[in-house]
């Protein structure tokens, strides 16, 4: 990726991770990362030294909450799961994100 | 709500903070897991085993660095970073105790001489020597400048306020001792034994009671003696039913007829004054080396006209007393108060303290260069293993730390003492017992020890950052290139 598109996606991880863990599911780490690199057809790729922060800062603000359990492969795992503050700051990211994102649309049609 | 919020978080990082080496255990299991589920799905992909493996982790990265970046996530890196640093940091330098030594050695000379500076700067020039009593405010507010001379000769009769000097108005006061009879048993006072008119040339009025009258000075019956504020505060109570009190002091009763205000301290406000009543022999004697003389200056006169007539006076006391009066001359001393220190001196003092600064900070970067050379390998070490270039700096400030500790605690200690054995003292330093290693000159060697080191360090470390993380040194095996993912940049690296 760009270094460019490196910074957009730091940006928006947070809301990124959340998005994903709002479906209900625990999931590892590996999942999270895999599934936002399926999501985005392989734009965004997600390194560890970045995943792994950002999943415990989530954890630290209280966003997310953590529990060992086992993976499908029988390995020991850490899964997240949303918490309810999480889905209301997921909620709030998601208004923001929009209205940017609405706002950089409209300039861009601008001819 | 608020409050149950704050209690989860105090609460995860106590338990962040305590089960330290659980966590850190947790991050490494949590790291493998994403490692082994990255080598399966290479192996998915149809490659050979050993080279699922080596690109599940080259696609990682280096290991160190995201357990580090995750410690940050958590609030928990700073402290940790400096705990380790500090324990490094200190067994690197007992390491090298040659090294070390010098390196104190020369902080040490520079940080004490200037912090010795400062003392005397701010005990002499910044400090007032005496302010005015409640709601007078700082006395050196009041127009006319204030000369204070500093002599180890009473004024003798032909120099006596009286005398001939017109500008100046001089009184004096002489190191004495009370033994006073308490009630709770016998207790020393320091005292000062006054000449008239002492209060009076500081124009200072008490704050209780009344000033000694002018026949009290002249008559042995009934001594009187004036309180300072702290001793009336300490040991007597701050009672105000202490005027006209008589008590047994120096083997006589005498009546305490005033408490000077908190602000008048000559020397101190921990001290007593009582009138100086001479003997016959005492108008005589002119050997007499231990009293402090101060002067203030008449209305509309410069200090430099009242200095070239005290020196006048000390000519004719030089050629009136030649054998005891041979080689001694008269110093003013401009310092009571803030507003009339001397920007000219302040400004050599001040660049005396910056150019042996200056010098000692030029020595310690020379010698902590010398030293950063011989220990690239360990930064290219930390660098191979994925400690950023801000960590190592950061840890090279760090021991600059401990070294600044260790200087400034030494500085206070030896100040302290220098302050106790006054034979370290130049002849004729005005004012030596105010001085006090105090926390304004503790404060002071802590900022410029901290100070000098920092930048003392700051090349070397510049230097060392840049040998350790750019060059291989030779003899330093070439340590696994830091892993770049092969399918582009990913994000946050």
């Amino acid at each position: 990726m760009s270094p460019a598109r490196t910074d957009r996606l730091q940006g928006t991880l947070d809301l990124l991770i959340l998005q994903t863990l709002a479906g209900g599911d625990p999931l590892h780490g590996w999942a999270i990362a895999h599934r936002l690199e399926q999501l985005s057809r392989e734009v965004f790729q997600i390194g560890q030294g970045s995943l792994y922060p950002a999943l415990h800062r989530l954890e630290n603000d209280g966003y997310v909450d953590a529990e060992w359990g086992v993976s499908e492969a029988g390995r020991r795992a850490r899964f997240y799961r949303l918490t309810a503050r999480g889905r209301r700051q997921l909620e709030r990211e998601r208004a923001s994100w929009e209205e940017f994102a609405g706002a950089v649309a409209r300039i861009l049609e601008q001819r | 709500m608020t409050r149950v919020r704050f209690l989860r978080r105090l609460h995860r990082r106590l338990r962040a903070l305590i089960g330290r080496p659980r966590l850190d255990t947790e991050l490494d299991a949590e790291l493998e897991f994403h490692l082994a589920m990255e080598t399966e799905r290479q192996l998915a992909l149809g490659h050979e085993p050993a080279e699922a493996r080596r690109r599940a982790r080259l696609a990682f990265g280096a290991v160190q660095s995201h357990r580090e970046a995750t410690r940050d996530a958590r609030g928990l890196r700073l402290l940790d970073d400096l705990w380790r640093d500090l324990r490094h940091g200190a067994r690197s330098l007992g390491r090298r105790p040659g090294h070390t030594a010098v390196v104190l050695l020369t902080l040490g000379v520079g940080v004490g001489g200037s912090a010795a500076i400062f003392g005397a700067v701010d005990g002499v020039l910044l400090t007032p020597l005496y302010r005015g009593g409640a709601g007078d405010g700082d006395l050196a507010d009041r127009p006319g400048p204030r000369l204070t001379g500093s002599s180890r000769r009473r004024p003798t009769s032909s120099t006596s306020a009286s005398g001939p000097a017109r500008s100046v108005t001089l009184t004096a006061m002489e190191p004495f001792g009370f033994d006073w009879q308490s009630d709770e048993g016998p207790v020393y006072l320091a005292t000062w034994l006054i000449y008239e008119g002492f209060f009076e040339t500081f124009g200072t009025q008490p704050l209780l009671g009344r000033l000694p009258r002018p026949d009290e000075y002249e008559r042995r019956q009934s001594p009187v003696v004036v309180l300072g504020h702290a001793v009336w505060q300490r040991r007597f109570g701050g009672d105000s039913g202490v005027i006209g009190r008589v008590y047994q002091m120096d083997e006589q009763p005498r009546t305490v007829v005033a408490v000077m205000p908190a602000g008048f301290a000559v020397p101190s406000d921990d001290v007593v004054w009582s009138p100086k009543v001479l003997d016959g022999w005492e108008r005589q004697a002119r050997s007499s080396t231990f009293y402090t003389v101060y002067g203030r200056l008449a209305d509309g006169v410069t200090e430099e006209t009242a200095t070239a007539e005290l020196e006048v006076l000390a000519g004719q006391l030089r050629a009136e007393h030649p054998r005891v009066n041979a080689g001694l001359g008269l110093m003013a001393v401009h310092s009571t108060s803030r507003s009339s220190a001397r920007p000219g001196m302040m400004l050599l003092l001040l660049s005396a303290v910056t150019l042996v600064l200056l010098v000692v900070v030029a020595s310690i970067n020379g010698l902590q260069l010398a030293r950063a050379v011989a220990r690239s390998r360990e930064f290219a070490l930390r660098g191979a293993l994925g400690a950023g270039r801000g960590r190592v700096l950061r840890q090279l400030f760090t021991e600059s730390l401990i070294v600044a500790a260790v200087e400034a605690s030494w500085a206070s200690w030896w100040r302290g003492r220098a302050r106790r054995d006054r034979s370290l003292a130049p002849a004729g330093f005005p004012r030596l017992g105010q001085l006090r290693a105090d926390g304004d000159v503790l404060a002071f060697a802590l900022l410029v020890s901290a100070i000098a080191v920092m930048v003392a360090a700051a090349l070397p470390a510049q230097v060392t950052a840049g040998l350790g993380l750019r060059l291989p040194r030779r003899g330093a095996r070439a340590a696994p290139a830091p892993a770049r993912p092969s399918r582009g940049r990913r994000a946050g690296e």
